[in-house]
């Protein structure tokens, strides 16, 4: 397995541990089962952790992949796909290099944050094709659509600050500190209401892609849904009496 | 009865303060009707060129709903009506006249959300923004889901709201949540200067940008149609 899954507390941690750094067909086949096993189990993971236990996030396809004719490339992108569809937040936590198919997983996850070091591109055009799973799609929904564009068009790197001043990554971290602040920040969401942080990635996601109008329907009628819980009673009860909620995900 | 917000006139601007300091300005029932006769009034007198909107006090532009009213509420089924009949926030976010936040301190849940949909947000050095809600086992619902992810880029905010945690002003400002940053002593000064500066432009040309910007949130052909319409009608 060069993907792996862990769990501590209500918190799924998915790690890459990718040969060269690059995704082959059995890790997308890893992370699509590791995608649908998080999902299905709302009821004990809260928020979902993406990272790398090698020095570098993820810099591309393996051989065996770009060799695939186009018709089956087409086929590539569902495992990023279902990572974008986990119901939990997700947060993807990057260090090192962070191209091609890695800087494209980490479109597919709400939340961006990386090291100091980290440096960021899209060299694809360079080597004279186009990304495969996702990044002119997601990175202009990111990103906008000039900065996306820069990156896209010129292949150009860009270092962790400049990814932090375009809005790629919301939060730079020294390196030995990625794994602790990025465990803090899924402690955090895991401990406010789980139905309330999966509605509100659902708000986000949904209301992304219809006109202001139709998305503000969704997030009330997601409201009025939530008002029903149990965990709302609760929130509210506990903010009155001054003391921390106790979620029960109901 | 006391008033929750007061008005007053400066030349063609309005300016309107969120007046419960003691409660941070949190928003109530009373507040809010008070704050739709003077949106429907924003609305329909065309002498008011723009207007500014901040909090009274020195703590907080609002720290949000007023969570007192939490257990008095209507059925869920009568408040999604009642949201249906008189949209605050769809009146508000369909004016024509430009609004402007000046932020102090605290800008909170239904507080933050109702400077989302201002036009231009200025804030002071220590202001803090914040949409809450998830700590409380619930979402933003005064349209924050969809209008923050429209100011902001996708991961700030994805964690602004999934954590609930607050951001500086210094980051709002990196981020491009507030396009002023000023101190505390200037900040809603600034705010009137601009709403001035703006009110002193042809008011046609002024509302005709914001209803053309509006419709970008239309499919593109569709938004340019829109836009050559109110380009039209004006030079007739």
């Amino acid at each position: 397995m060069s993907i792996n899954i862990s769990y501590e507390d209500h918190i799924a941690i998915i790690s890459l541990e990718l040969v060269e750094d690059c995704f082959d067909l059995d890790s997308l086949g890893e992370l699509i089962q590791h995608s649908s096993t998080v999902s299905m189990d709302v009821e004990d993971i809260y928020v979902v952790i993406i990272h790398s236990l090698n020095s570098s996030f993820a810099i591309g396809w393996s051989p065996e992949i770009l060799d695939k004719t186009s018709d089956d490339q087409v086929a590539i992108g569902a495992a990023f796909k279902a990572i974008a569809e986990i119901k939990q937040p997700t947060i993807a936590v990057m260090s090192g290099s962070v191209l091609s198919a890695g800087l494209e997983l980490s479109l597919s996850c709400d939340i961006r944050i990386a090291s100091r070091n980290s440096l960021f591109a899209f060299p694809e055009t360079k080597m004279g094709y186009v990304p495969l799973a996702g990044a002119t799609q997601r990175l202009p929904r990111a990103i906008g659509r000039s900065n996306a564009l820069r990156m896209l068009l010129t292949g150009e790197e860009i270092d962790a600050d400049e990814a932090l001043r375009i809005g790629l990554v919301s939060e730079l971290v020294d390196d030995e500190q990625l794994n602790l602040r990025s465990r803090e920040i899924a402690e955090i969401i895991a401990s406010r209401g789980p139905i309330a942080t999966r509605f509100a990635k659902e708000a986000i996601l949904r209301g992304s892609e219809v006109g202001l109008s139709e998305g503000l329907q969704t997030e009330l009628d997601l409201t009025v849904i939530l008002q029903s819980t149990e965990d709302r009673a609760e929130g509210v009860a506990a903010f009155m009496e001054k003391r921390d909620p106790v979620f029960k995900n109901r | 009865m006391p008033n929750f917000i007061d008005a007053e006139r400066c030349e063609d601007v309005l300016i309107l303060r969120l007046n419960r300091p003691d409660s941070l300005n949190a928003l109530n029932t009373a507040m809010r009707d008070e704050l739709w006769q003077y949106l429907m009034l924003l609305r329909d007198d065309f002498s008011i060129k723009s207007a500014v909107l901040y909090g009274g006090g020195d703590k907080a532009f609002s720290a949000g709903a007023d969570i007192t009213e939490f257990g008095t509420a209507p059925s869920i089924i009568d408040a999604r009506a009642a949201r249906e009949n008189r949209d605050l926030w769809d009146l508000m976010q369909s004016l024509d006249t430009p609004l402007i936040a000046a932020l102090q301190g605290y800008s909170f849940g239904a507080g933050l959300e109702m400077a989302l949909y201002c036009d231009l947000r200025v804030a002071e050095h220590n202001a803090l923004f914040a949409l809450p809600e998830v700590k409380l086992g619930y979402i933003p619902s005064a349209g924050g889901t969809q209008t923050l992810p429209r100011h902001i880029g996708a991961s700030d905010s994805s964690m602004m709201i999934t954590s609930g945690n607050s951001i500086n002003a210094e980051k709002a400002y990196q981020i491009g949540l507030i396009q002023y940053l000023t101190d505390h002593s200037q900040y809603l000064q600034f705010a009137i200067d601009l709403a001035l500066e703006i009110s002193q432009m042809n008011p046609k040309i002024v509302r005709a940008i914001k209803r053309s910007v509006r419709s970008s949130e239309m499919e593109i052909s569709e938004g340019l149609a829109y836009e050559a319409r109110v380009r039209l009608s004006l030079s007739r």
